[in-house]
């Protein structure tokens, strides 16, 4: 306790302050806490031994006297083993590739699938430890540079044929994004994705009709702004309501662990990047972003390819997005009612109208929703 | 424990002598013919071998029954006809070798040795695998379970719980190892007694009341992995039901007096007494099978849309159904005609037919079951289904179907239902077909008050 | 995949013409081609799939395509109508006459002892039927007259009259009912059986949930949940007003034709990308966004009931354009019809505690009876004169029952009639292919406390509906987290008494 008065008051203010509040876990102290006994063989009436916190034996580590957590967390980040980089490790390549070198990520023992290179699984492990003391971002980059991961993701018929999964890594990778990485990436190729970094959890765009539970008075309330555009991270999550567009793309709804999610390939996930208000409002802002490009048409168009960050577009592909245009162009001319759904903010609505079809398309192409 | 060791080679040993002599009494018998005259010296080596394999046969043999494990009764016979055909070898071998005996000995001696050889041979295997081992799975022998198991629900109340209930469960899954044969780890479960007492570790298998205080059940319920399960890995498994009917015995008293009606039934109980009568009285049906569909058509029909699927992941029967098909073209017809051996069941709404389509329907005469609903079926055409014989139910609602149209199908054998809601089909018409009770027809048009 | 060209214009003509007939075409039946290899791949694999193969190149048909049952199915469809709230078996199915006589009384503490009610407190007392009990049919099935439509083809039901379950909670009791296991993350029943049997629409999903009641069930989306089932296999909820299906509408302004320009675009570009990339993946997903676009047109239609003919629409009591029960069940059949796998139902507003009178037995439960009696019945009578009865099971069933006793909410006795949540015996019924007709399994006592016969559990039933579809209970499974899990976990035996 300081003695100078202003001093005094100062810290009891501090003290007294009201902070955000952060749960963190602690170790009961010893006199409270609690005995754990085993049940035979999972019947919880009937208590066998007493067990205590420790390390378990096979792995021979005896850190510190008495065994808690720091004990374990010793273990973890030991130098001695790999056991918690080679699994780090290969979640990050699964996170890549699409496969881990294990493919099992959840489960890297027995009852798991062998490794396909064990010995690159080991030498990244040991790079990890040794070389980037354990920073992901350093990992990352290590795989990121790798004359593997840098191969081209063509797929020869033949190479198919011997290698469909691409577990030779003969090729780069090649498998979909995730429901968070497809909204974040439609975002912020839009020119919308917020960068806002921390807070609590926002609504963006969902259907009327998802939250219609008895007993509970919570509403969607979409969110203002740019938070609108937050990360797909910040999507707030109601287990009994998942947000849809996430769940049409095999995200879960978080009700048990899952380390590993099975990617499919449906109609409802064309409907919802076609038809999902949250992806028209980035199509029409990536209109609007192609609409500045100098020049004509095609200058519009390729600037979009740029933001997609979509090389070797061929001559006929452009061409069918070209078509495309103008085919909306003729069409929006025909509907006798004007359309309503755009800002006019040109001089041509239309014009703008069909570079948002177009739009569209682009921000639905295989090589968009796929990593290349 | 080094008798124990050496013991356990008997079942290995044994089967020197045993291919030895058969291969001297076969050389000494044949060596009688001219031809086989060469191999008349080998005679008595090959007895020799034999008999000092023999020899060692016996001595392994004697220190594996020195553990208890197997019946006095029963390895007495095998015990003393091991060691006579030990002795009858040498003396053949004397015999053939020093003695020169006189014709009719030369060929008795080897057929008895040879009885003998087959009869030891035979009750070794006995104690070794238990008794039905050999003739289990013979064609004349019904499973285990169904031959032990036999009673009927109409016996079942007054059915002995003991008796004909837990010891056939008893007999198939535990008395190969611990009755009279064996005695695994010094346990007998085939006498009341004996469970009570419990085996080498002296936990009684047994404990009246208490099912799970009872090392029999305790044992069965361990995982499989462990050292302890019984019965062991590998062996058939006591099932659910039987775990049920155990412990429900055990826990009403373990009395061999009891009936099934004395005791009281809980649900699961019932349920398991239930699967295990009609495991016992399963007679296999005879099914009709057809050869599996060729699978380049199914494919082709499969790729224009078309649901083939066989009627369950076992058969070759086939349902097709067209509902993801808009229109079904002539080459469609001709291609469901190729699965005529195997399609049994045809749905189909809104086709239009031609006399192409017709024709091949005509031929599927394995169908059971034919939708032509909101077809544009015609009264004479469904003549052209007066083939199927198999069929049993038809769907030509909302077609333009008359009485004179079904009337034609009424001899069909083996049709049951007819659907003809939204047709020209008359009320007193069907009222007089559903009145003579083969054939029902569905005609619809329910009101709700 | 027949499509109107009429009143386009030369230019646009000629562009849809290039890409319809020389690239779509072409190559969907490049794709067809490809695809059929893959959905040869998918039967040979189709069950017990191994998880370590579903990393790889997926596609829908290898999930949904349809699949041979194990044993030869009795249905082919489920209708599953879930009275979301537990409907009272004393009003109902379970008839009680000496509830009559013991009605008002106190309950006798032996009844309560070890047991656990949700409101009940203290010692509440009796309360006889609410309603009048009528033996119907040839089957002498007891139904009172709150479902006098349903009470006229009584020998169409077959009963289950001692059911048991262990939830007496909303939520979870719901859960156990429609996942097996009372706590959520574990994959529906609907899940189960179109993972276990694929689905027959190729442009309808193979399991479709339809809610009314106006709320969603108290265990929210969990119910028709595909656990940790690939996600393909959850349930589609449909809605009532607007699109049925999420994003199926185009936004405005975009005209079925632009947007059939647009998909073709995707598609034109996409097999550029093939050709690069040789991803078999891209194949795919250009089938499925001719597929979405197929779906634009044919789910909306399947979805509208305004096509029915007016008498159908009387039959069933609905009235096209409003939220439903009668929309719903009319919407069951049209799905079933159209080969939809399973389709759940939810109805919310059956939890009867007599708290005011929208709850209360003799009020608002008796509105909610009416609401759904005509159009059951309906649904009954017409599957079965379009001969689709027989390949149908319609299960109907809350997530418990209702006890005998009046509820006491926390001691004090309730303004109206109600009954408190009973776990230990209620009623359900079925009817459909393959079961037997006005049949009665099972008994409670003399006041419906307990049963004293063919009492059946909820894993029972669930061992009983895939029985009826073909599936093994105890073959269904999913290898997730180290084990093999199946909807009946560890439990059900299929109930052998009901079967035809």
């Amino acid at each position: 306790m300081p003695k100078n008065k202003t001093l005094q008051t100062t810290y009891q203010d501090l003290l007294n302050a009201s902070t955000g509040k952060t749960l963190i876990m602690k170790e009961r102290p010893a006199e409270i806490q609690r005995t754990t006994q085993v049940f035979d063989r999972g019947n919880w009436l009937v208590k066998m031994d007493t067990v205590h916190p420790a390390i378990p034996s096979e792995l021979h580590f005896q850190d510190q006297q008495p065994t808690n957590r720091l004990e374990l967390a010793n273990w973890m980040t030991h130098k001695e083993h790999p056991l918690t980089s080679r699994t780090i490790v290969n979640r990050l390549w699964e996170q890549i590739f699409g496969i881990g070198i294990v493919e099992t990520v959840e489960d890297m023992g027995s009852q798991g699938e062998p490794p396909t290179h064990p010995e690159l699984l080991d030498a990244l492990a040991w790079r990890m430890i040794h070389e980037n003391d354990w920073s992901l971002k350093q990992m990352l980059k290590t795989i990121f540079l790798s004359s593997t991961y840098q191969q081209k993701s063509e797929i020869g018929k033949e190479a198919f044929e011997k290698d469909p999964r691409n577990q030779l890594y003969a090729r780069g990778p090649r498998v979909r994004l995730s429901a968070e990485q497809i909204r974040d990436n439609t975002l912020a190729t839009a020119g919308l994705l917020s960068s806002k970094m921390y807070g609590p959890s926002v609504m963006p765009y969902q259907p009327d009709g998802i939250w219609v539970a008895p007993y509970s008075s919570m509403k969607w309330k979409m969110s203002e702004g740019e938070d609108r555009y937050r990360r797909a991270i910040y999507t707030y999550i109601r287990r009994s309501n998942p947000y849809p567009a996430f769940m049409t793309f095999d995200a879960t709804d978080r009700e048990v662990c899952t380390s590993r999610r099975v990617r499919t390939n449906t109609p409802l996930q064309a409907l919802v990047t076609l038809n999902d208000v949250s992806y028209l409002e980035a199509a029409k802002a990536f209109a609007v972003r192609m609409e500045e490009a100098e020049g004509g048409l095609r200058e519009k168009i390729m600037l979009g390819l740029e933001l997609m960050m979509v090389e070797n577009m061929s001559e006929k592909q452009i061409s069918i997005l070209e078509e495309l245009y103008e085919a909306s162009l003729v069409e929006m001319a025909e509907v006798t009612t004007p359309t309503v759904q755009l800002v006019s903010h040109t001089e041509e609505p239309e014009a703008l109208n069909a570079l948002e079809v177009v739009a569209n398309a682009m921000l639905n192409l295989d090589i968009f929703l796929v990593k290349n | 424990m080094l008798d124990q060791f050496i013991g356990r080679f008997h079942p290995l040993l044994v089967h020197i002598p045993i291919g030895v002599l058969i291969v001297a009494i076969g050389f000494d018998l044949i060596s009688r013919r001219r031809v086989f005259r060469s191999l008349e010296p080998s005679v008595p080596a090959l007895y020799l071998i034999g008999a000092v394999g023999g020899v060692f046969s016996c001595i392994t043999g004697y220190l594996l029954s020195s553990n208890g494990e197997y019946a006095t009764e029963q390895v007495n016979p095998h015990m003393w006809m091991g060691i006579g055909l030990t002795i009858l070898a040498f003396f053949l071998y004397l015999f053939k070798q020093k003695l020169k005996p006189p014709s009719i000995f030369s060929l008795v001696l080897p057929l008895i040795s040879f009885i003998l050889l087959t009869v030891t041979g035979h009750l070794g295997g006995n104690l070794t695998h238990g008794e039905n081992y050999l003739t289990q799975y013979a064609p004349w022998n019904l499973s285990e379970e169904q031959q032990i198991f036999h009673l009927t629900r109409e016996e079942l109340p007054h059915a002995y719980v003991y008796t004909d209930i837990v010891q056939p469960i008893l007999q198939t899954k535990c008395y190969r190892c611990h009755s009279t044969t064996k005695q695994k780890g010094k346990l007998r479960l085939d006498e009341i007694e004996w469970m009570l007492k419990g085996g080498k570790s002296g936990i009684p298998s047994l404990v009246v009341g208490d099912p799970e205080g009872s090392e029999m059940i305790h044992r069965i319920l361990l995982p499989l992995v462990e050292e302890e399960h019984m019965p062991p890995k590998g062996k058939p498994q006591v099932s659910s039901e039987e775990l049920t009917i155990l412990r429900w015995w055990i826990a009403h008293g373990g009395d061999i007096e009891a009936i099934v009606a004395d005791l009281p039934q809980p649900l699961e109980v019932r349920a398991a007494l239930d699967k295990l009568i009609e495991r016992g009285s399963q007679v296999k049906e005879e099914i009709r099978t057809v050869a599996n569909a060729d699978p380049k058509v199914v494919t082709a029909l499969e790729q224009r849309g078309f649901i083939v699927l066989p009627i369950s992941a076992d058969q070759n029967w086939l349902s097709i159904n067209t509902l993801n098909v808009d229109e079904l073209s002539e080459e469609d017809w001709d291609l469901l005609g190729k699965l005529s051996p195997q399609v049994v069941s045809l749905k189909t709404k809104g086709v239009s037919l031609s006399a192409k389509s017709l024709e091949v329907i005509s031929q599927l005469t394995e169908l059971q079951e034919l939708s032509l609903n909101h077809s544009s079926i015609q009264d004479e055409e469904l003549t052209k289904l007066k083939d199927l014989h198999n069929l049993q139910s038809l769907n030509v609602t909302a077609t333009s179907i008359s009485d004179q149209g079904i009337k034609a199908i009424l001899d069909l054998q083996n049709l049951e239902k007819v659907f003809v809601f939204g047709t020209d089909v008359s009320q007193v018409f069907s009222d007089s077909v559903n009145d003579s009770g083969r054939i029902f027809i569905e005609r619809g048009g329910y009101i709700l008050r | 995949m027949s499509r109107k060209k009429d009143h386009i214009p030369l230019s646009q003509e000629a562009f849809l013409q290039n890409i319809t007939l020389q690239t779509r075409r072409h190559f969907l039946r490049k794709c067809s081609l490809a695809l059929g290899g893959m959905a040869l791949g998918g039967l040979l694999n189709s069950c017990g799939q191994d998880t370590t193969a579903m990393n790889g190149v997926q596609n829908l048909d290898r999930f949904l395509s349809p699949k041979s049952p194990h044993q030869t199915g009795k249905v082919k469809s489920v209708i599953y109508l879930h009275m979301a709230g537990a409907p009272s078996q004393l009003e109902l199915f379970d008839y009680k006459p000496l509830l009559h006589k013991l009605d008002g009384q106190s309950c006798p503490p032996s009844l309560l002892e070890d047991k656990q009610f949700a409101f009940i407190r203290g010692v509440p007392k009796i309360l006889g039927p609410q309603a009048e009990f009528k033996q119907r049919g040839e089957s002498g099935a007891w139904i009172s007259d709150y479902l006098p439509n349903l009470a006229s083809i009584a020998d169409e039901l077959c009963f289950l009259k001692a059911v048991k379950t262990d939830q007496f909670n909303h939520a979870p009791a719901q859960l156990l009912m429609q996942t097996g296991h009372a706590r959520a993350g574990r994959p529906s029943m609907g899940a189960w059986v179109t993972y276990g049997l694929g689905s027959e629409n190729f442009n309808l999903p193979g399991f479709i949930v339809l809610t009314s009641g106006g709320s969603n069930p108290s265990a929210g989306k969990h119910v028709w949940s595909a656990g940790f089932l690939p996600t393909v296999y959850q349930g589609v909820h449909c809605r009532s007003k607007g699109a049925p299906i999420l994003f199926l509408d185009n936004p405005e302004g975009m005209s079925r034709k632009l947007r059939e320009a647009s998909v073709d675009a995707i598609n034109a570009i996409n097999e550029e990308a093939y050709e690069t990339f040789g991803d078999p993946e891209t194949l795919t997903r250009i089938a499925q966004y001719e597929m979405a676009f197929n779906m634009q047109v044919e789910v909306p239609k399947v979805m509208d009931i305004t096509k029915e003919p007016e008498s159908i629409l009387e039959l069933y009591g609905a009235s096209p354009g409003e939220a439903s029960f009668a929309n719903n069940v009319l919407l069951a059949r049209r799905l079933v019809e159209n080969g939809v796998r399973f389709v759940q139902l939810f109805d919310w507003g059956w939890d009867a505690h007599g708290t005011e009178k929208g709850t209360a037995l003799d009020f608002g439960f008796k509105d909610k009876c009416r609401e759904i009696d005509r159009p059951i019945t309906a649904l009954i009578l017409d599957l079965k004169q379009r001969g689709l009865l027989e390949e149908t099971l319609i299960v109907w069933g809350g997530e418990f029952g209702r006890t005998p006793m009046a509820e006491n909410r926390n001691g004090v006795n309730m303004p109206f009639k109600g009954r408190d949540h009973h776990p230990d015996a209620f009623a359900m019924w079925m009817a459909g292919g393959g079961l037997k007709k006005g049949y009665v399994h099972g008994e409670t006592d003399e006041i419906g406390f307990h049963a004293v016969e063919g009492q059946v559990s909820v894993y029972d039933i669930q061992a009983t509906i895939l029985h009826l579809l073909g599936l093994d209970h105890e073959q269904l499974t999913y290898t997730f987290q180290g084990r093999d899990f199946r909807l009946t976990d560890v439990f059900g035996t299929v109930i052998k008494e009901i079967l035809a």
